[in-house]
């Protein structure tokens, strides 16, 4: 292995930024979901909706957070206290006078006049270091209640939001899953509330404390002395202007780390997808290569945001610096000038301000975290929106019916569809299925054969004309009402993670394992399912990756044939069954379409022979129509099909 | 046979890493860390040296505030030579420059936080490259080895799951290295040096600072323990949510014909609500956690102010040295709460180290012998020589098969699903070895030739067709990226694939994939066979390549791979007879083995399974030309 060893190829600084350059790569630029969206009121009407339940519940947290950094905010004054008790000619604090009160109230009077310093001293540090110690308990005691309602509530829109996301997706229609990549519903219902957590549960209580610690920290300064305060407190907004300066900057250099990181894991996902086309043409030494210069521009994406962090990091701190210089200076001046007068600026006043100062440039700092935060929730947020926004395609009409029973007759009448409006699939198409009648459908790839199972299926509703099952339109029927008596095997057999029984079981979960078993061996596969390793209860593995492809086609038809539907649907079912198996479901097939409405797609003419009317179609319209003889005697396209596939 | 002790030596080396250790797994994951030692270093360097430039601000500070107060207070008497300890030492800088003592306590003050700054920046660009390059390193390393693991290593674990453990795993690893490298630096730095100054200014001070450092780290452990199992299982359920989520997803068809919408929300809203009371009860721990960490800070704080105060009325301290330690008890706390942070890492480097090693310790299935010769030039002569394979051992898939194939002839591979087709292909293609028996291809045995020629001469359509996120073109010449647009144009037209690429959007420049446009089966597979065709092999084999296309476009590949295959052999598997049909040599496999050979019309001749499928299928024709199925489809 010639590149195990090979030396790091990382010269970031050499690299540009941008562009990956990288030959053979994905000549194309991926596209990425926007992470940050400005702020706007009505995505934030949104969320506030969503909060809107709890809002008793988070106001009354907000309130219990603001007490909590109000009793916090006490702390500097204890210091300056403290410290204080160390001045020359101190006298009793308030807490020492309330102790005495109190002494004297409970009729043991102490008389002070006599005492020397250190006995002030002693009884002002005790309950100056008591009277903290309380106020902190309270303080964190208020805080764990706070942590734990906040989160509670902010879970609950949490997982009440997971759940809309679900049933919204349960609810739209299949030209909503055509149209959106599976990563990205994924994501919706995953990642992007995941994003947003952090801004739904402490979204609110940062803000409210985050603007009053400021405001209190302003406040004190102001009050101690408004001389240093005003020195200083101008550098407030310059903080926080060149705070937002970095965020932009910074926010700029962290998508193109996103992006570049994109590239790299999705380079590597695909290739480990695709890992036996890999090893097959040996493309692993170009492959390797490819990936490390990606994984080198990943990194010099990296040393970029590195660089900005660092030097707006250090100039952050600098600025903060630059206020406590000006607060040390400023009290030493002051300090050294007034000692002697009464009304003198004390060494804890100096303390005390230096440490506000720092309560005070906190907050700065954090709305920017904040900020950050608010925009990529607010980027999720959007799209959950949207989401939940999106009308099903396929809706139910004011009082729609529900049908009992069916026989089974479909007519499709002078029927037009395309996914996309514009560009039909189908077009005009007509024909009527009696109840019982095999129906097959042949022609070239693409012809729109699979369409007109969809639409049966009522997974599209067409754009010109009707679909009728016994003469109702499928329009004017309750939205699963259909399902109930529709069966389909379609190309794409899917499986779901659990065992083969219950993967039979999906469409009648009531079902007994004795009817199951008898399902199956009506179709004629109960033994070739038994043979598996743990027979019936062998798990399918993930999308049914543990079974072959002709056993996950039998466990789709016999899926099928549980639920016992009046229209069946088989679509391409047989392609990846051998010829003894299917020689075994097409005699089942005789059994499973007596007095059912059947409509075959299959590329193999001899399954379709015996059907009682063959549609050809071609470019979405029928070309032919009749049994496999009257076709045959047509000598038209179905009879060139027919020669083809017997003739080698 | 060598081949045979492979699996016992793999399951050996596998074995040792279960019984490991988590001492000696992070021993293993040491070995990261080597490529980037002097980065390390470098980054550990610039911590302390922050760390230093920190503390010697805040004992400036101190000193600063000292000496104000002592200038503020000349009748207090200071019996502490620290306090103007480094007064002395400003002032004898600076003296020169005619400032005053705290004025040159000030500016050594701007000087120590401007280098400080600086410091900081070179740290974070350290900090960056360790971590960059240590994940440079290690994936491209995962990465290597994946692609040489070949297919047994796929085939036992999922995609998702190997995708998983080289990007989310390996991240965990490096984040624990990076972070208990850096991190600890820095943690330690802080403690040691806080403790050192708080001692400077008064040994005793120093001690009281000290106690609650083992009540923070004892509640820290007992918070770990008790949070590892429900952390765990809170890992779990997410994970049961997301698969739910996505399967409803991915098998959106399936949920809506069978109009089981109701039962798939259910099954989540068990979930959720499983994942909600589980949250929750991590929450109840956190919520008890933050104030108690804190109230230990707090009595601890309280504590040392209390005793300083009271030293400080005697004149011992001064109003700076009770300064301090407010600013070193937080800074410390801050700190340590990373330890935390740094448990739970390891715990999940942990577990992910396990999986990771798995893949850098896997055994490839199949072994390039170094420096073993090219396979000899030729037309694709095989031989298959008592060829016994099973993915286990003990249960072979093929059993004793032996045939032999003259170059340039066409082969068709028939039998029931299950009967070893395509594993005897792709033996053949040495994506396995075979535990008894060889294969040879123009007087060669592949397994004593190098791999890659091996697979250049063999080239394989898939059952399951993977096309890249890419250009048609790309896609097409996959074994070849610098092939000119004539040939791909040429292979595409070989396959019937021109057609419909000519019609598609942007042509050979359309992208493929989940990005882009979306083929159809029989489309897929022939872009696929287009790929098999440049690549230019001696041997192709298309195994069941042609279902998912149409008969009239099969007809017309078979035709134009007869034309491309004069000087080539060629394989297929298949269940339709008319491609069987013209087939040089049929192999029918039952059971993993041959049970008949011969041509078409020779196996037609004798009793057994092809004769049954020929009959299947050809009666179907027959009945239909006097109008009576042969499955009867109605009563």
């Amino acid at each position: 292995m010639k590149h195990r060893d090979a030396p790091l190829k990382t010269r970031p600084w050499l690299r540009r930024r941008h562009d990956p350059g990288v030959k053979g790569a994905a000549s194309f630029k991926p596209d990425f979901e926007a992470d940050y969206r400005a702020l706007d009121g009505k995505i934030l009407r949104g969320v506030w909706e969503w909060m809107a339940p709890y809002r008793n519940g988070y106001l009354l947290m907000a309130l219990a957070g603001l007490l909590m950094s109000g009793l916090e905010l006490i702390t500097p004054r204890f210091l300056q206290q403290l410290v204080d008790t160390d001045i020359p000619g101190v006298q009793l604090n308030i807490f020492s006078s309330w102790v005495l009160d109190f002494a004297s109230w409970i009729g043991r009077p102490v008389n002070t006049s006599r005492w020397p310093r250190p006995d002030v001293a002693y009884l002002n540090i005790a309950t100056t270091i008591f009277v903290w110690a309380l106020t902190m308990g309270a303080a964190l005691l208020i805080q764990r209640q706070v942590i734990w309602y906040t989160t509670y509530y902010g879970q609950r829109v949490l997982f009440n939001l997971r759940a809309a996301v679900f049933r919204q997706l349960q609810r739209l229609s299949m030209n909503y899953y055509d149209r959106t990549r599976f990563g990205r519903i994924l994501t919706r219902g995953t990642g992007d509330i995941d994003s947003m957590s952090n801004f739904i549960v402490w979204g609110i209580n940062t803000l409210v404390n985050n603007l009053a610690m400021m405001l209190l920290a302003a406040a004190m300064m102001l009050w101690l002395d408004w001389r240093i305060a005003l020195a200083v407190l101008w550098l407030g907004p310059v903080l926080y202007i060149t705070n937002i300066l970095y965020r932009r900057r910074i926010g700029h250099a962290w998508r193109l780390t996103r992006e570049g990181w994109t590239r790299v894991s999705t380079n590597l996902a695909e290739n480990i997808s695709g890992m036996r086309v890999v090893n097959a043409f040996n493309r692993q030494y170009e492959n390797l290569d490819v990936f490390n210069d990606l994984q080198a521009v990943n990194t010099a994406n990296n040393m970029h945001a590195a660089l900005i962090n660092g030097i707006y990091q250090p100039l952050l701190g600098l600025i903060s610096f630059l206020g406590r210089l000006i607060i040390i200076a400023l009290g030493a001046w002051m300090l050294l000038r007034g000692s002697g007068a009464a009304e003198a600026f004390h060494i804890g006043k100096l303390i005390a301000v230096y440490v506000y100062w720092d309560w005070f440039m906190g907050p700065v700092i954090n709305f920017g975290n904040f900020y950050n935060d608010t925009m990529m929730a607010l980027a999720c947020a959007e799209r959950v929106q949207t989401l939940l926004a999106e009308k099903p395609q396929v809706t139910d009409v004011q009082t729609p019916v529900v049908i009992e029973s069916l026989r089974g007759e479909v007519i499709f009448d002078h029927v037009t569809f395309g996914y996309d409006p514009a560009h039909p699939v189908i077009h005009d198409v007509s024909f009527r299925a009696a109840p019982g009648e095999v129906i097959s459908l042949v022609g070239h790839t693409g012809c729109g054969k699979s369409t007109i199972i969809s639409l049966i299926c009522r997974f599209y509703l067409p754009q010109q004309g009707h679909i009728t099952f016994d003469g109702i339109d499928i329009r004017e029927i309750e939205g699963t009402n259909p399902h109930r008596f529709l069966g389909i095997v379609s190309q794409n057999n899917y499986l779901f993670t659990g065992t083969v029984m219950e993967n039979i079981r999906y469409a009648r979960p009531e079902a007994s394992d004795q009817q199951v078993r008898t399902a199956l061996s009506d179709l004629g596969c109960l033994e070739q399912l038994e043979s598996l390793p743990d027979g019936l209860q062998a798990q399918v593995g993930e999308r049914g990756g543990a079974l072959s492809l002709g056993q996950r086609q039998l466990i789709c038809f016999a899926r099928a044939f549980l639920a016992d539907p009046r229209i069946l649907l088989l679509d391409e079912a047989t392609s990846a069954i051998d010829t003894y198996t299917e020689l075994v479901i097409q005699q089942a097939l005789a059994r499973l379409v007596k007095n059912r409405t059947t409509f075959i797609v299959a590329h193999r003419l001899s399954t379709i022979t015996g059907s009682d009317c063959i549609l050809v179609m071609d470019h979405g319209q029928i070309r032919e129509r009749g049994s496999h003889g009257q076709l045959l005697a047509l000598g038209g396209m179905y009879a060139e099909l027919y020669r083809q596939f017997i003739s080698p | 046979m060598n081949s045979e002790s492979k699996p016992a030596d793999l399951q050996g080396r596998l074995a040792r890493l279960e019984r490991m250790s988590n001492r000696q797994l992070v021993g293993e994951m040491l070995q990261f860390v080597r490529p980037v030692r002097y980065t390390a270093a470098m980054a550990c360097l610039l911590v302390g040296l922050a760390v230093f430039l920190e503390i010697f601000g805040v004992d400036l500070t101190r000193v600063i505030i000292n000496t104000l107060s002592h200038l503020a207070y000349p009748e207090k008497k200071a019996s502490s030579p620290g306090a103007v300890r480094l007064h002395a030492a400003g002032g004898t800088i600076f003296n020169s420059t005619g400032l005053g003592a705290v004025e040159s306590l000030l500016v050594l003050l701007a000087i120590t936080t401007i280098l400080l700054a600086v410091t900081n920046l070179l740290r974070s660009l350290a900090n960056t490259k360790l971590s960059m390059d240590m994940v440079y390193f290690m994936r491209s390393q995962a990465y290597d080895r994946l692609q040489h693991l070949g297919f047994g290593f796929h085939d036992r674990h999922s995609t998702g799951q190997i995708i998983n453990r080289a990007l989310s795993d390996l991240h965990n690893i490096r984040f624990f290295m990076n972070l208990s490298l850096v991190s600890s630096a820095e943690i330690i730095g802080y403690v040691i040096g806080y403790n050192l100054l708080v001692a400077a200014i008064n040994p005793w001070m120093g001690l009281a600072a000290l106690a609650p450092i083992p009540f923070w780290l004892l509640y820290i452990r007992y918070f770990g323990r008790k949070m590892q199992p429900i952390q765990k299982s809170l890992m779990d359920t997410g994970d049961q949510m997301v698969s739910i989520y996505s399967e409803a997803v991915a098998g959106v068809h399936v949920v809506k014909a069978f109009a089981t919408e109701n039962m798939e929300i259910k099954k989540y809203q068990i979930k959720t609500d499983q994942l909600f009371d589980q949250t929750m009860q991590t929450v109840g721990m956190w919520a008890a956690f933050v104030p108690t960490i804190r109230g230990i800070a707090t009595a601890a704080n309280l504590l040392l102010f209390f005793i300083g105060g009271i030293m400080a009325v005697h004149g011992i301290l001064f109003a700076g040295d009770i300064f301090v330690f407010g600013i070193a008890m937080g800074a410390v706390l801050s700190r340590l709460q990373q330890i935390n942070q740094i448990s739970n890492q390891y715990q999940t480097a942990i577990v992910s180290s396990r999986r990771f090693f798995e893949i850098v310790y896997a055994e490839p299935t199949v072994e390039d012998i170094p420096g073993a010769p090219e396979l000899p030039p030729g037309k694709g002569e095989v031989e298959f020589r008592h060829v016994t394979f099973g993915y286990k051992p003990e249960n072979p898939v093929l059993r004793d098969i032996s045939f032999r194939v003259p170059a340039g002839s066409m082969v068709a591979v028939v039998g029931p699903t299950g009967a070893g087709k395509t594993t005897l292909m792709q033996l053949l293609a040495r994506f396995y070895d075979p535990q008894h028996g060889s294969i040879w291809i123009d007087g060669a045995d592949i397994r004593r030739t190098s791999l890659a020629s091996v697979r250049h001469s063999v080239g394989v359509v898939f059952q399951e067709t993977f096309l890249f996120s890419d250009t048609v073109a790309a896609n097409i010449r996959y074994a070849h990226p610098d092939a000119p647009m004539e040939l791909v144009r040429h292979a595409a037209q070989l396959a019937q694939a021109d057609e419909f690429i000519a019609q598609l959007p942007e042509g050979y420049n359309t992208i493929l994939g989940e990005r882009g446009t979306t083929l159809s089966g029989g489309q897929k597979q022939r872009i696929a066979i287009a790929r098999a065709i440049l690549a230019d092999p001696r041997i192709l084999i298309l195994d069941d390549a042609l279902a998912a296309i149409d008969p009239g476009t099969e007809s017309l590949i078979r035709s134009s791979l007869r034309e491309l295959l004069r000087n080539r052999t060629l394989f297929v598997i298949a269940h339709r007879l008319s491609t069987v049909k013209s087939a040089d040599q049929v192999l029918v496999l039952e059971n993993g083995f041959v049970t008949q050979r011969g041509t078409h019309q020779e196996l037609l001749a004798e009793s057994g399974h092809y004769r049954d499928i020929a009959r299947i299928q050809l009666l179907g024709f027959d009945s239909s030309l006097v109008e009576k199925p042969a499955v009867e489809v109605r009563s």
